[in-house]
C-alpha cells in the first residue's frame, strides 16, 4: 500500500490530480485501520489459542479423577490438533498471518508432547520413562523438516538431551548408577558434537538453513555446558579423591554403547564437514577439526581414566581454547550469538576458577572485594565490548551470517 | 508433495502415535488377566508429572532361593519374563525366564540391578497417579494392607488397573 508521502510527491510531480489523490489518500487510511484491526485480532486470537491450550491441560489436570478417560483424550487431542490446525490455515491455506500460524504450529508440537503425557498418567506408566520423551520427539521431528520451524528444531534438540539423560538412568538406582552419573558429561559432551555434526549436514537443503543453525548452536552450547562440567575435579579428576564414590565407577552397558554410538557417528560427520564442507563455511576446516578432536578426548577419557589430575588442567585448556574460538569465528562471522556465548563462558571459567585458586590463598574480605571488583569491572568491559561489537555488526551491510 | 498433503499426512502420523500409544494399553487393560499384586507405597513428588505414589512390590525384590531362574547372572537393564502363581489371592513369583514362556501366566520386565542374591526388577507399572495432594493420604495407609489391581496381557506387558487398601478401590473425590 502506498504511503501519504508518495502521494503528495505523485501530486507535486502532477502524475496524479488532487481529487485522485484524495481518495488514495483516502482509501489508504481506510486500509491501515482494515489492518490494524487485523492485527488485533490476530493479537487477540493467538493468545485466545495459547490460553485455549493451556486452560484445557488445567482442565483435565484439575478434574482427573472425576473426568472420564474418554473425556480427557477428547479434550486434549482437540486441542492439539486445534492448534496444529489452526497454524496451517493462518500459515499455508490463508497466508496472511504466517508468523501467528508458525507460533500455533508451534503451540501445537507442545501440547502433542503435554497430550502423552497426560495419557501416560491416565495409564499410570511409570514417571519419567524415557520412552515418553522419545515418542514427543519422534512425533515433533517431521515437522521441523515439514515447516522448515526453528522453534520446533530447538524443542527437538532440547528433547534429545532429556531423553540421553532419562535413558542413562532408566531402570537405575542413584548408587548403583555413579558409574553414569560422573561420566554424565561426557555423554552429553559428545552428543554436543554428534548434534553440530547432524545441523552441519541440514546445510545440504537450502530450506534447512535455519534448522541447521538451530541444531548446531544447540550443539555447541551443550558441548560447552559438558565441558564446563569437566573442568571440575570432581568430574574430570583422579576419583580416589572421592572415598565414597570410588567404588563402582563402572558405567552401565547402556551407557557404553550410547556413548561409543555417539562418538562415531560424530566422528564420522565431522570427517565429512571436514571433506565436504556443506555449510559452505570459511572456517570449515576449524570447525570439523575441533569436532573430531572434541569426540576423541572425550572417548580418550572415558576409556582411560584419569590416575592424576591430567584432565582436568586438559579439559580447562580445552574450554578456555573453544571460548577464544568462539569468540574468533563470531568476530569473523559477526555473529553476535556466537560472539555472546563465548563471552559468557569466558566469564564463567574466569569466574569459578578465580573461586579455585584464590579460595585458599586469600584472606576472606579480600577474596570477596578482589572478586568483587573483578566482576564488576569485568562486567562493564564485557558488556562494553559487546556493544561495540553489535554496533558494528549492525552498521555494517554485509553483515549477513546464517551458518 | 504440497504443504496440504503434508499437513495432512503429519496429522494422520500424530493420531497413529496417541492412538497406538492408548490401543496398546487398553489392549492390555481389556484382555488381560486380572490379579492382585503386594505393594509398599512411598511417595515422592514429580514437578513434571503432578502427584504420584512409588510403588514397590513384593515381586519387584526377589530371592533367588524362592525361584527357578534361568540364569543368575543379571545384569543391569536385562529384559526377563517373571513367571507368576495365585497364592492366597495374591501373583507370587515362581520362574524367571529369558525368553516368553509358551505357557502360564508371567509378566515383563527388566532387571534393575542385583544385590547378593536379590533380583530388583521393575515392570513398568511402579507409578500410580493421584490427583493433587492426595498422594500423601495414601502414604499415611502405609500401615494398612495396600494391593494393587494388575491387568496383564498374554505377552505379559502389565497396566495398573485399580490401587485397593484394605481390600477397596481407592476413588479420589
Amino acid at each position: 500500500m502506498v504511503n501519504k508521502e508518495q502521494i503528495e510527491q505523485w501530486l507535486r510531480d502532477g502524475t496524479i490530480t488532487q481529487d485522485q489523490a484524495n481518495k488514495m489518500l483516502a482509501d489508504s487510511s481506510e486500509y491501515r485501520k482494515e489492518q490494524s484491526s487485523n492485527k488485533l485480532i490476530v493479537a487477540i486470537s493467538t493468545i485466545g489459542s495459547i490460553l485455549l491450550g493451556i486452560g484445557a491441560i488445567l482442565f483435565v489436570a484439575s478434574n482427573w479423577a472425576a473426568m472420564p478417560n474418554i473425556m480427557k483424550i477428547v479434550i486434549l487431542v482437540g486441542s492439539t490438533f486445534g492448534a496444529y490446525y489452526a497454524g496451517y490455515f493462518f500459515k499455508y491455506q490463508k497466508q496472511n498471518l504466517p508468523k501467528v500460524g508458525a507460533s500455533l504450529i508451534f503451540l501445537g508440537a507442545l501440547l502433542f508432547g503435554a497430550t502423552v503425557f497426560l495419557i501416560a498418567q491416565m495409564y499410570n506408566i511409570n514417571a519419567n520413562s524415557h520412552v515418553l520423551v522419545l515418542i514427543w520427539l519422534i512425533g515433533v521431528l517431521p515437522l521441523v523438516y515439514a515447516f522448515q520451524s526453528s522453534p520446533i528444531a530447538g524443542l527437538s534438540a532440547l528433547l534429545f538431551y532429556i531423553w540421553i539423560g532419562l535413558f542413562v538412568f532408566k531402570g537405575l538406582d542413584f548408587y548403583r548408577a555413579q558409574g553414569d552419573f560422573f561420566k554424565l558429561p561426557v555423554l552429553y559432551l559428545v552428543s554436543g558434537v554428534l548434534l553440530f555434526g547432524i545441523g552441519q549436514l541440514h546445510y545440504l537443503s537450502e530450506k534447512l538453513k535455519s534448522v541447521a543453525r538451530v541444531y548446531r548452536l544447540a550443539g555447541i552450547k551443550i558441548a560447552m555446558v559438558s565441558l564446563f562440567f569437566l573442568t571440575f575435579r570432581f568430574f574430570s579428576g583422579h576419583y580416589e579423591n572421592y572415598g565414597f564414590f570410588s567404588k563402582s565407577l563402572e558405567t552401565s552397558e547402556q551407557f557404553t554403547f550410547g556413548l561409543i554410538l555417539f562418538s562415531v557417528i560424530a566422528l564420522l560427520l565431522a570427517v565429512i564437514g571436514l571433506f565436504f564442507n556443506p555449510s559452505k563455511s570459511s572456517t570449515n576446516i576449524l570447525e570439523n577439526s575441533l569436532a573430531l578432536g572434541l569426540a576423541s578426548v572425550a572417548l580418550v577419557f572415558f576409556f582411560f581414566p584419569a590416575t592424576t589430575n591430567i584432565y582436568v588442567l586438559l579439559f580447562n585448556l580445552i574450554l578456555a581454547g573453544l571460548v577464544f574460538t568462539l569468540l574468533f569465528v563470531g568476530y569473523q562471522r559477526e555473529d553476535m550469538q556466537i560472539v555472546n556465548t563465548g563471552m559468557f563462558w569466558l566469564s564463567a571459567l574466569i569466574l569459578v576458577r578465580y573461586f579455585d585458586f584464590f579460595w585458599d590463598l586469600l584472606p576472606r574480605s579480600l577474596f570477596f572485594m578482589v572478586g568483587g571488583l573483578i566482576l564488576v569491572l569485568g562486567g562493564i568491559a564485557l558488556e562494553k565490548k559487546r556493544r561495540q561489537l553489535k554496533t558494528k555488526f549492525t552498521a555494517t551491510p554485509t553483515a549477513v551470517v546464517s551458518q | 508433495m504440497d504443504k496440504k498433503k503434508i499437513f495432512i499426512l503429519l496429522g494422520i502420523f500424530w493420531l497413529v502415535i496417541i492412538g497406538g500409544f492408548i490401543g496398546f494399553k487398553e489392549y492390555t487393560l481389556r484382555t488381560g488377566q486380572e490379579v492382585l499384586l503386594k505393594t509398599t507405597p512411598v511417595d515422592p513428588r514429580d514437578l513434571f508429572r503432578g502427584d504420584y505414589v512409588v510403588l514397590r512390590y513384593d515381586i519387584s525384590n526377589i530371592d533367588s532361593g524362592t525361584v527357578v531362574a534361568e540364569r543368575t547372572d543379571f545384569k543391569s537393564g536385562d529384559r526377563v519374563y517373571v513367571g507368576l502363581d495365585i497364592k492366597e489371592k495374591y501373583a507370587v513369583a515362581t520362574n524367571i525366564y529369558l525368553t516368553p514362556p509358551t505357557n502360564g501366566l508371567y509378566i515383563k520386565g527388566a532387571v534393575k540391578d542385583v544385590s547378593g542374591n536379590r533380583f530388583n526388577i521393575e515392570y513398568g507399572i511402579e507409578s500410580y497417579f493421584v490427583p493433587e495432594g492426595e498422594g500423601k493420604t495414601i502414604e499415611r495407609q502405609l500401615g494398612r494392607s495396600v494391593d494393587v489391581k494388575v491387568s496383564i496381557d498374554k505377552s505379559g506387558n502389565s497396566v495398573i488397573k485399580a490401587l485397593l487398601i484394605d481390600g477397596q478401590e481407592v476413588k479420589f473425590r
